[in-house]
């Protein structure tokens, strides 16, 4: 079934919406959710606490694609239950490392200091715009679906010192992209 | 921080490796990596196939050398008429040392020299010539292939973008504001740079010195990096 066929049962309150999207996304989503929980029974509550956001915002809103649209709110409320628990069970090192890794570029405090987190987020898609399709996708799998280095590797067949390096080079560089655009860090 | 929490849904959807086939790129990147494999791999198979064949059989050559030369002594002291102690040294020498040539030419100024020994004295001392410049001949290929091993040990390496150092050819300075650039010679066979800026651009270890050039996408061929006025070749 076509995104947009899927968006239209949630807005005509159907029921089968809802199986539509585990069944077309499921999978998509659990592995999302178990790149930062790392245990099936939060990946499991946070799938159900994704599909009831998809419903209480279907309608009124009306996402052209659906999956980065779920991939988003699955990756919110994980990262909720992460925060809340901030468990050190296995894979839950790997969530620190990502989130850390792209932290050190804010600095310890400033990114209290960032007011206008949707200001931020307009300036690391226009960074992200200027990338290479390739080191896009590396970033974009290290830091939203925080995969792991090896995982990306594999994915992409890259060896998992070039993923590294190649991360490490793309930091750096949003590091002075932010700073053209006025951020302290 | 969770700006990423705003990320345009068009790169989360385009990073969305599960839901789509691996990138083209990637692919492409794959293919590449199988055909630059064989391009470098080959070549270097082919030298080391060569090396042994040269080395080994002159290996083989010195090591059977001592039962090649004395029949040939042996038969021309048979037909010189020499003595049969002179004989006998001579058959013990099929399994003896080089020197056996030597004992022989001693037995043989023994006894009355006679015209037609010399011949046999000329083969012996060709032969111990010939034995002399086939141990100068293995030298040297021993020699020429040590030599090659050296010249092909590399300096730098490059692996998939990545390019390491030998630390002992890193620059002592600050390397994040040593200035480096990277040269080669293109299709139409005219140097041409294809990168140069500080080294703290593209530096992602610094023992080993690590570079990540990926973003250049160099084609196969052999390059120059130059930093602080060394020149370090390597090859993709």
């Amino acid at each position: 079934m076509q995104d947009y066929e899927i968006v239209d049962l949630y807005w005509a309150r159907d029921e089968g919406a809802i199986t539509e999207t585990r069944t077309k996304y499921g999978a998509y989503c659990r592995k999302i959710a178990m790149n930062i929980v790392s245990n099936d029974e939060d990946s499991e509550e946070c799938l159900s606490d994704t599909y009831l956001s998809a419903w209480n915002s279907m309608p009124t809103e009306r996402p052209d694609m659906l999956a980065p649209y779920l991939a988003a709110i699955v990756r919110n409320h994980a990262l909720t239950l992460y925060r809340k628990g901030h468990s050190m069970k296995r894979g839950a090192g790997q969530t620190a490392l990502a989130l850390d890794e792209l932290f050190e570029i804010a600095g310890s405090d400033s990114t209290e200091d960032m007011v206008d987190r949707s200001l931020l987020a307009g300036h690391i898609n226009g960074f992200l715009a200027g990338m290479a399709p390739k080191d896009r996708i590396v970033f974009v799998r290290r830091y939203f679906y925080v995969d792991s280095l090896a995982d990306i590797a594999d994915e992409l067949d890259m060896s998992e010192s070039a993923v590294k390096s190649l991360l490490f080079r793309l930091r750096a560089k949003l590091k002075d992209y932010l700073n053209l655009e006025g951020y302290e860090l | 921080m969770d700006a990423l929490s705003g990320l345009d849904p068009k790169y989360i959807d385009e990073a969305a490796c599960e839901l789509h086939s691996i990138p083209a790129a990637a692919k492409k990147v794959h293919r590449f990596r199988v055909n630059r494999g064989l391009i470098i791999g080959m070549p270097i198979a082919a030298a080391v196939l060569l090396t042994v064949m040269v080395a080994l059989p002159v290996l083989i050559r010195t090591g059977g050398h001592s039962s090649t030369t004395a029949p040939a002594s042996d038969s021309a002291a048979y037909e010189a008429g020499m003595s049969d102690e002179a004989y006998d040294m001579e058959s013990a020498a099929e399994t003896s040392e080089p020197e056996a040539p030597a004992e022989y030419y001693e037995a043989e100024t023994s006894e009355s020299p006679a015209v037609s020994d010399e011949p046999a004295y000329q083969e012996s001392a060709d032969a111990a010539k010939t034995e002399a410049a086939s141990e100068d001949t293995m030298a040297e290929a021993v020699n020429t292939a040590a030599s090659a091993a050296e010249e092909t040990e590399p300096a730098a390496m490059y692996d998939n973008g990545i390019l390491r150092i030998d630390t002992e050819l890193a620059p002592a300075a600050d390397i994040a504001y040593t200035e480096y650039s990277i040269s080669g010679i293109d299709e139409n066979g005219s140097e041409m740079i294809y990168s140069e800026g500080v080294l703290g651009d593209i530096v992602t270890e610094r023992d080993p010195l690590t570079l990540d050039i990926s973003d250049l996408d160099l084609p196969a061929g052999t390059y120059v990096l130059t930093i602080d006025g060394h020149d370090i070749e390597f090859t993709i």
